[in-house]
């Protein structure tokens, strides 16, 4: 039984040179393209499942006021969530604070700033 | 080391952890969160512990306790919840017992019925730091006596989900993502709700990954981390009563 246990221990331990993610998106990275008014943010989010366990909402905010939610039925990718969203109608300026919040279809959320330059 | 010197190093590490993490990211709500959390368990605790004994004492496993329920309920979320999230979690520490111990993990029973009810969010503060909690919860897993918990775990977990990925033919390192550090090497290892013997400690950590990865495939729109731990509570009774080979 010890051998057992210190046998995938070790392996667990060498083997994870990953950075790790629970249910909770790990980062959100954010930009905003002034010219076409688009902001692209990729929620990161790594899965097993795409289908069953993928980023179900994303809240986007301008200034601490939300704007815009958008929903999913599954994640493009085993790593991540993209989204593109338009702020053609919404009026940006240099300093404004963007933000991001994605929630897991299981449980967790994040949410990420972004302030324009 | 005895289970009490433990609780107060996991007390310190999970104290200072937060300290960092509030200050790195400039995050002084997650800091309030566990400071209500952690306030609001020593003081249920404590009315417990008054009403049953007639006397007022503070316990470490309040404190873990409440330190626990700020790192996982998520930090924008009232300070109601985090009250509410401590009182059933200590509530559930004093009342549900059997043979003399509390059958669930107070916190995760207090955050799994604080977001059921309440529909509170969860944010997993620090589940991430992978470089941190493995060597830290090694370190407890060890001195607890749970590294079979452990083990059970990581053997149902990382054999279920490289199934699964070699199935789809998706990335095999993927499967490090999916696993929650700070639940597997914080929580799946509390001493009180596992069980005490050997190959019952490796079935407990073994149902634990099975369910959380059913629970995953399934889709489920509950936290399946929390209900897998919390179903396995259930089962520690019977689990101790798995027959021991000698010596063991």
């Amino acid at each position: 039984m010890k051998k057992i246990i210190l046998f995938f221990l070790a392996c667990f331990i060498l083997v994870n040179t990953l950075p790790a993610y629970a249910h909770p998106p790990s980062n959100i990275v954010i930009a905003y393209d002034p010219a076409k008014k688009m902001l692209h943010a990729e929620i990161k989010h790594q899965v097993g499942n795409p289908r069953q366990h993928y980023i179900k909402k994303a809240d986007i905010g301008l200034n601490g006021k939300e704007i815009a939610s958008l929903s999913f039925t599954s994640q493009a990718s085993y790593f991540s969530q993209l989204l593109d969203y338009s702020l053609a109608e919404v009026e940006i300026k240099k300093g404004d604070k963007i933000y991001v919040e994605g929630y897991c279809s299981i449980s967790g959320k994040l949410k990420v700033e972004y302030t324009v330059e | 080391m005895k289970l009490l010197a433990v609780k107060s190093w996991l007390i310190a590490f999970l104290g200072l952890l937060a300290l960092c993490l509030a200050i790195t990211g400039k995050d002084a709500l997650f800091l309030s969160g566990v400071a209500v959390a952690l306030i609001s368990a020593l003081i249920f605790d404590s009315l417990f512990i008054y009403l049953k004994e007639k006397k007022v004492r503070v316990t470490d496993s309040s404190i873990i306790t409440g330190l626990i329920i700020g790192y996982v309920l998520a930090s924008d979320e009232p300070f109601w919840k985090f009250i509410a999230a401590a009182l059933l979690a200590i509530g559930s520490k004093h009342i549900i017992r059997v043979n003399k111990k509390h059958l669930f993990n107070p916190a995760a029973f207090g955050v799994f019925l604080t977001m059921f009810l309440f529909g509170a969010n969860t944010q997993w503060r620090g589940a991430y730091l992978w470089y941190v909690l493995i060597p830290v919860g090694l370190f407890f897993a060890y001195k607890v006596q749970k590294k079979e918990v452990l083990a059970g775990y990581l053997f149902s977990a990382l054999g279920l989900f490289a199934a699964q990925a070699l199935l789809q033919k998706a990335p095999l390192l993927n499967i490090f993502g999916f696993l929650s550090y700070f639940y597997i090497f914080v929580m799946v290892i509390e001493p009180k709700t596992t069980p005490v013997f050997k190959r019952a400690k490796f079935a407990f950590g073994l149902g634990v990954g099975i369910l959380v990865f059913l629970f995953t495939e399934l889709g489920v729109n509950f936290d399946a981390e929390l209900a897998a731990l919390l179903l396995m509570n259930l089962s520690v009774p019977l689990l101790n009563k798995i027959p021991q080979r000698r010596g063991a």
